[in-house]
C-alpha cells in the first residue's frame, strides 16, 4: 500500500516519455494548478515576509527595521524563555499527540462496533471538537476554578475534598500542565477518531473473514489486520496532529495564558507575544522560523520511521 | 438590575437638564433606546466594504450580508471603535449623537471584544496598514504613547483650549500627552480601591483600615470571630497573570512611599519593590488572609467571593462597586464601602489609575467630525448619562460632584479624593514589554514558585532601559 | 465522516443486529454490559463540559458563580438564552455559516483535484510540488496575521467576510490534500484500469469511479475542514468587524466585559453554537453519505 509520504521521500518518479504519459502529466498539472496558484497568491508572501523579518531587527511592528544578520538567531541561544517555551512545546506535542492517537483510535474502534445507541458514541466523538477552542478553554477554566468551579464542587459532594482547602488547579505549574494535556487530548481525539473511523470503512470485510478462518483472535485481528491497513490514515493523522500541536495557541492562551508564571507558555504564545504585543517582528519571526523547522523535522522523522516499518 | 432602576432615575435627571441642553424632543425617545442594547443591522456599515467588492459576484453578495456600502454623498460617516458595553448606554449615547447631527455626521459603533490584548491587536493591525478607519478609537490609558509615537494618532491640540482641558481630572488630561502634544482625553476613569464591609468594620473597631497593619489586625479579628458566619478569608486581591497584578503591586509599592522611577531608568527590584511583592506573597502564605487560589483570580473571581460574604476586604476596580451593591447579585449589597488602597504607616495609599481614552486615528479622513463626536462624548450631559446608566466614573469632576448624581451614586462623594490621590502607570512606548514580564514574575511569586527578589531581579534587566 | 455506518452494516437502526445475535447467551450479555459501561464512560467524559454548560446556561447570574458551585440550577431561567439572542448571536451564526461553508466548498473542490493528481497520477516534480504544498502549512498562522492583513487591506477586503473566506479556503488546502490522499490510496488501482479498458478517460474514471468510492472520506475531510474554519479565532478577530464577526469572536463579545465574564451567556452561546452543528453533521451523514456510499459501491 502506498503511503502519502511516498512521493515525498522516493525520488524515483521516472520521466514520462510517451504520449499517454505526457497526457497524464498534463492532466496532473491541470488538476494541481488551482491549488498552486492559490497558495502562491496567498501563502507565499506571508512566509517570505516571516523569513525576511527573521533577519531584521529594531523598529516597531515591522516598521523601520534594519538588517540584523544572524543576530536574532543568536539571541535565541541566550533566551531562557525561548528554551522553556520550546521544552513545553515539545513535551506538549509528544504527550498530547500520543494521547490523541491512542484515545482517538480507541474511540473509533469502539464507535465502529454495531450496537444500539451507537449514534451517541458518534455524537460523543464530534462534540469536543465542534466547540470553538477559545470558548472551550474558558469553560474549562470555569470548571476548574477552585472556588466556584464544577470539579471541586463535585469532589466536595463526593466527600473527597474539604471545602476549606480547595484544590487550586491552575495555580501550580505541574497541575496546570497536566490539565492542559488533558484538555488538549480531550479536544482533539475527535479528529483522530473521525479519520480512523473513515479509514476503517475502507477495510473490506473479506480481509477479516480470511483472518478469522485462520483462527486469529480479536487482538490479533486488531494488531495484524486493522492497524496495518490503517497505516496511511494513521500517518496522515499523526502528521496533522503534530503540526497543530506545535502550533497550539487558542487552547492555552484562553486557559492559562501561559501561567502560572511562564510555566505553560509554549512557542505559539511566545511568538504571538513578540509579534502582536511587543511589535518585535524580527525576533517573533525568528522563533516562527525555528518552530517551522522543528515541525518539518518531526514530520520527516515520522515518515521515515513509519515508511521503514511498513513497505509493501 | 440596578441599571434599569438607574435608567428610570435618569429620566428625572434628564428632565432637569433639558432646558439647558435645549433638546427636549430628542430626549423623548430615550427610554426605548436604553432598553435596546444594540444597533440594528442597517446601521452597521462594515469597514472596507466600500471598495473592492465588485471583484466577484460572491463578493457583492457577501457585502450585502455585511451591510450596505457607505454612500459618498450625504452625511459623513465615522467609525467609533470601543470595547463592548453590555449596558446599552454606549449605543444610546451614539444614537443621541446621530439624531443630533442627522444629515451631517453619522457614527458607526464598532464593538470590540473586551479582552484588552484582542483590542490592542486589532488597533495595531489597522494603524499599521494605514487604515482610515476606525476614525475615533477608545484606547486603554497605557496605550496613547504606544500609538502616538509611531504616528498612528492625530494630535488634538488645535481642538482644545486650556480652559476646555481644565474641565477634566488632571490625570485624565495628562494621560494623552506625549512629547508635548495632546493625543487624547480620558472618557472614563478607573482606579484601584480598597473595598470593605461597612457592617464588619463598624463591629470590629469602627475606623476604616488605612495601613497594611490596621487591615491585618482587623482582618484577623474578623476571620477569627466570623468564620461561622461564612467569612473564610481576610483580604482578596487579583493574582492572575493579567495587568491587574502589576497595578496591585504598584499600589503596595506607592503606599509604602516607593516608586519605580522614570522611563529609561525604571527600577523594579529595589528594597521597597521587593518588599511590596513579599507582602503580597505573605498575605497568602504567611498571614493566610488571602486565598491560596489568589494566583488564579481575576477581578471578577474575587468579586464573587466578596459579594458572597466570604471576606471583609478586597482590592478591586470601580466596576465591582455596582455589582457588590446590587441585591440580586450580592449578599452584601448596601454593606460595601470604598477607601484608598492600603499604605504603610506614615504614608498614604495611592490607587492605580485606569480607564479609557478617546483619540483620533491619524489617517482618519474626517478628523473634525471625529472631534465633534469626542467633544460630545466628553460633554457634561453625556458623561452624566454614562455615570448613571453604565456605572462608570466620568472624567469630569463637575459630574462627579453634582449633587443630583451623587444622590444616585453615593460613593461619588468619596471617589473625588480617591481619584485625586491616584497615580498613573509609567507612560511607555513599550508598555507591553514592561508589564508582560512583570505579570509573569509577580504571578510566579503569588503561585509560590519563585522568591520576590529573584523574580524581580530577572525582570529588571528586561525593563530597565524601556522608554 | 466516518460516522457513516460500515459498508456491511444495514443502514437503518431497527434492522441493525446487536452483539447479542452471535455466540452463547451469557457471555454476550456481560460483554454487552461492558460495552454500555464503556459507552457511559465515554459519554460522561466527552460530554461533561457540554452538560455543565447546559446546566450553567439555565442558572441565574448569581448561581453561576456560587461558592461552592451549585450542581443544579435552583431557579432555572432562560434569561441567558434570551440575552444571547438579543445580542447578535444570530448574525454571528450566519457569518460563521457563510464563511465556513463557502471556504469548505472551495477547499474541497481544489483539494480533491490536487489530491487525485498527487495520489494517482505520475508526473515530474511531484515531490517538489507536494513539498511546496505541505511546507506552507508548517508556518504557524499567528506569525502570518499581519502580513495577511496587509494583503487583504490592499484589496479593501478587511471587514468583509471575504477576508475570512479567502484565507480559510487557501490555508485549509494542505491539510485537506493530505487527508484526501490517504483515502484515495485505499482505492485499488484495478477499478481505474477496468474503466480505462472500457474506454473511459482518466478524468471520467476519477469522477465516476473513484470519487463515489471515497465519499465517506470526502465527507470526513469536509467536516474536518468545516469545523476547523468554524472554530478559527485569530483571523476572525483581526479581519472582521461588527457586522462580520463570527461565532468564536461573537461569543467573547456576548459574554465578556472588561472585568466580568457572564458564564450563563457564555454557556448558552456555546450550547446554541455546538448542538445544531453536531446534529446537522449527524443528520447529513445518515441521510446523504450512507445513501451515496451504498449507491456508489453498487454502481
Amino acid at each position: 500500500m502506498a503511503t502519502i509520504g511516498a512521493p515525498l521521500l522516493q525520488a524515483k518518479e521516472g520521466s514520462p516519455r510517451g504520449p499517454l504519459e505526457r497526457r497524464e502529466e498534463r492532466l496532473a498539472w491541470l488538476m494541481l494548478l488551482p491549488v498552486i496558484l492559490a497558495l502562491l497568491a496567498l501563502g507565499v508572501y506571508p512566509v517570505l515576509s516571516t523569513l525576511w523579518f527573521s533577519f531584521q531587527q529594531g523598529g516597531s511592528f515591522g516598521l523601520g527595521t534594519t538588517s540584523a544578520g544572524l543576530a536574532n538567531y543568536l539571541r535565541l541561544l541566550h533566551d531562557e524563555q525561548f528554551w522553556s517555551a520550546l521544552r513545553f512545546s515539545l513535551l506538549y506535542s509528544l504527550v498530547t499527540v500520543c494521547g490523541q492517537m491512542l484515545c482517538g483510535t480507541a474511540l473509533a474502534l469502539f464507535a465502529n462496533r454495531r450496537f444500539r445507541g451507537r449514534w451517541l458514541a458518534r455524537a460523543a466523538i464530534l462534540f469536543p471538537w465542534a466547540i470553538p477552542t477559545a470558548t472551550n478553554s474558558v469553560i474549562w477554566a470555569y470548571m476548574f476554578n477552585d472556588q466556584y468551579g464544577l470539579i471541586n464542587s463535585l469532589l466536595e459532594h463526593l466527600g473527597l475534598l474539604n471545602p476549606a482547602h480547595p484544590i487550586v488547579w491552575l495555580g501550580s505549574a505541574q497541575l496546570a500542565t497536566l490539565l492542559i494535556y488533558v484538555l488538549a487530548i480531550w479536544k482533539a481525539n475527535s479528529l483522530v477518531a473521525l479519520l480512523v473511523l473513515a479509514g476503517l470503512q475502507g477495510i473490506p470485510e473479506e480481509v477479516y473473514e480470511a483472518a478469522r478462518v485462520d483462527g486469529a483472535s480479536r487482538w490479533q485481528l486488531l494488531w495484524r489486520v486493522t492497524l496495518p491497513l490503517l497505516r496511511p490514515v494513521l500517518l496522515v493523522t499523526l502528521i496533522l496532529r503534530t503540526i497543530e500541536s506545535l502550533q497550539a495557541f487558542d487552547l492555552i492562551s484562553a486557559f492559562t495564558n501561559g501561567g502560572p508564571g511562564n510555566a505553560t507558555q509554549n512557542l505559539g504564545l511566545y511568538i504571538y507575544l513578540q509579534i502582536q504585543q511587543f511589535g518585535d517582528f524580527g525576533y517573533g519571526s525568528t522563533i516562527a522560523v525555528v518552530l517551522t523547522a522543528i515541525t518539518l523535522l518531526f514530520i520527516v522523522l515520522y515518515m521515515r520511521t513509519l515508511l521503514r516499518t511498513g513497505t509493501r | 438590575m440596578a441599571i434599569n432602576e438607574d435608567a428610570l432615575q435618569m429620566q428625572s435627571v434628564r428632565s432637569e437638564m433639558e432646558p439647558a441642553a435645549g433638546s427636549g424632543s430628542r430626549l423623548e425617545a430615550e427610554p426605548d433606546q436604553v432598553s435596546s442594547p444594540r444597533l440594528t443591522r442597517r446601521k452597521l456599515l462594515g469597514q472596507g466594504v466600500k471598495a473592492g467588492l465588485g471583484v466577484t459576484a460572491l463578493g457583492s453578495w457577501l457585502a450585502a450580508c455585511g451591510g450596505a456600502p457607505a454612500s459618498t454623498s450625504g452625511p459623513v460617516t465615522i467609525q467609533f471603535a470601543a470595547l463592548v458595553d453590555t449596558t446599552g448606554e454606549q449605543t444610546a449615547e451614539i444614537k443621541r449623537f446621530n439624531d443630533l447631527h442627522a444629515g451631517k455626521i453619522h457614527v458607526d459603533y464598532v464593538e470590540l471584544p473586551s479582552v484588552a490584548t484582542d483590542q490592542y491587536s486589532k488597533f495595531v493591525n489597522a494603524f499599521r496598514a494605514q487604515s482610515a478607519t476606525p476614525d475615533v478609537v477608545q484606547i486603554d490609558v497605557t496605550w496613547p504613547a504606544q500609538f502616538a509615537l509611531p504616528g498612528w494618532l492625530a494630535p488634538i491640540d488645535q481642538y482644545v483650549s486650556s480652559s476646555y482641558l481644565s474641565q477634566f481630572w488632571p490625570s485624565a488630561r495628562a494621560v494623552g500627552r506625549v512629547n508635548g502634544h495632546l493625543y487624547g482625553i480620558q472618557r472614563y476613569m478607573d482606579i484601584g480601591m480598597f473595598y470593605y464591609r461597612t457592617d464588619l468594620v463598624e463591629k470590629y473597631g469602627g475606623s476604616v483600615p488605612q495601613t497594611r497593619e490596621e487591615m491585618q489586625t482587623m482582618a484577623e479579628r474578623i476571620l477569627a470571630a466570623e468564620s461561622s458566619q461564612g467569612i473564610s478569608y481576610g483580604y482578596l486581591m487579583p493574582g492572575k497573570k493579567i495587568e491587574a497584578i502589576v497595578d496591585e503591586w504598584l499600589e503596595f509599592l506607592w503606599g509604602a512611599g516607593g516608586s519605580i522611577g522614570e522611563p529609561g531608568k525604571l527600577q523594579v527590584n529595589g528594597a521597597l519593590q521587593v518588599d511590596a511583592l513579599q507582602y503580597m506573597h505573605d498575605l497568602i502564605y504567611k498571614f493566610r488572609l488571602a486565598p491560596t487560589g489568589t494566583s488564579t483570580y481575576a477581578p471578577n473571581d474575587i468579586l464573587a467571593l466578596f459579594s458572597q460574604g466570604k471576606a471583609p476586604f478586597m482590592r478591586n476596580w470601580v466596576f465591582a462597586y455596582a455589582i457588590a451593591n446590587t441585591p440580586s447579585r450580592s449578599k452584601v449589597a448596601g454593606k460595601v464601602g470604598v477607601a484608598p488602597t492600603l499604605a504603610t504607616s506614615g504614608h498614604s495609599g495611592h490607587g492605580c489609575t485606569g480607564g479609557w481614552v478617546l483619540a483620533i486615528n491619524a489617517n482618519s479622513q474626517y478628523k473634525d467630525a471625529a472631534w465633534t463626536f469626542i467633544d460630545y462624548m466628553l460633554s457634561k450631559e453625556t458623561q452624566t448619562s454614562m455615570a448613571l446608566n453604565a456605572g462608570l466614573i466620568p472624567s469630569r469632576p463637575d459630574v462627579v460632584s453634582d449633587a443630583s448624581v451623587q444622590a444616585k451614586v453615593p460613593y461619588f462623594k468619596q471617589i473625588g479624593s480617591i481619584l485625586n490621590s491616584g497615580q498613573n502607570r509609567p507612560t511607555l512606548k513599550n508598555y507591553n514589554q514592561f508589564t508582560t514580564p512583570l505579570q509573569a514574575a509577580i504571578n510566579s511569586v503569588l503561585s509560590n514558585q519563585a522568591s520576590p527578589g529573584e523574580a524581580l531581579n530577572s525582570v529588571q534587566t528586561q525593563v530597565a532601559s524601556l522608554t | 465522516m466516518a460516522l457513516a455506518p460500515t459498508t456491511t452494516a444495514p443502514a437503518t437502526e431497527s434492522s441493525r443486529p446487536t452483539a447479542r445475535s452471535r455466540g452463547p447467551l451469557l457471555k454476550p450479555l456481560t460483554r454487552q454490559t461492558l460495552l454500555y459501561l464503556a459507552l457511559a464512560v465515554i459519554i460522561v467524559v466527552q460530554f461533561l463540559p457540554l452538560i455543565w454548560a447546559l446546566l450553567t446556561s439555565l442558572m441565574t447570574p448569581q448561581e453561576t458563580t456560587s461558592i461552592p458551585a451549585t450542581l443544579w440550577p435552583v431557579h432555572p431561567t432562560l434569561s441567558s438564552y434570551i440575552e444571547a439572542l438579543q445580542g447578535d448571536i444570530g448574525r454571528y451564526y450566519l457569518n460563521s455559516i457563510i464563511a465556513s461553508l463557502v471556504s469548505t466548498l472551495v477547499t474541497m473542490v481544489l483539494a480533491t483535484l490536487a489530491a487525485y493528481a498527487f495520489a494517482r497520477l505520475r508526473f515530474r516534480w511531484k515531490r517538489l510540488a507536494l513539498l511546496f504544498v505541505v511546507s506552507l502549512s508548517l508556518f504557524p498562522p499567528f506569525s502570518q496575521v499581519i502580513p495577511l492583513y496587509m494583503m487583504l487591506q490592499g484589496v479593501h477586503l478587511i471587514g468583509t467576510l471575504l477576508a475570512l473566506i479567502i484565507p480559510y479556503s487557501v490555508f485549509g488546502l494542505p491539510m485537506a490534500i493530505l487527508i484526501l490522499m490517504a483515502f484515495l490510496q485505499e482505492v485499488p488501482f484495478e477499478y481505474e484500469e477496468a474503466a480505462a479498458l472500457d474506454g473511459m478517460s482518466r478524468l471520467g474514471a476519477f469522477v465516476r469511479i473513484v470519487l463515489p468510492m471515497i465519499i465517506p472520506g470526502l465527507f470526513t475531510t469536509a467536516v474536518i475542514v468545516f469545523v476547523g474554519d468554524w472554530n478559527e479565532y485569530l483571523f476572525a478577530l483581526n479581519y472582521t468587524t461588527t457586522a462580520t464577526y463570527t461565532l468564536p469572536v461573537g461569543i467573547v463579545i456576548l459574554s465578556q466585559t472588561e472585568f466580568t465574564t457572564n458564564f450563563g451567556v457564555l454557556s448558552a452561546a456555546m450550547v446554541m453554537s455546538v448542538v445544531p452543528l453536531v446534529a446537522l453533521i449527524l443528520l447529513l451523514e445518515r441521510r446523504i453519505v450512507s445513501g451515496l456510499t451504498a449507491g456508489g459501491l453498487k454502481g
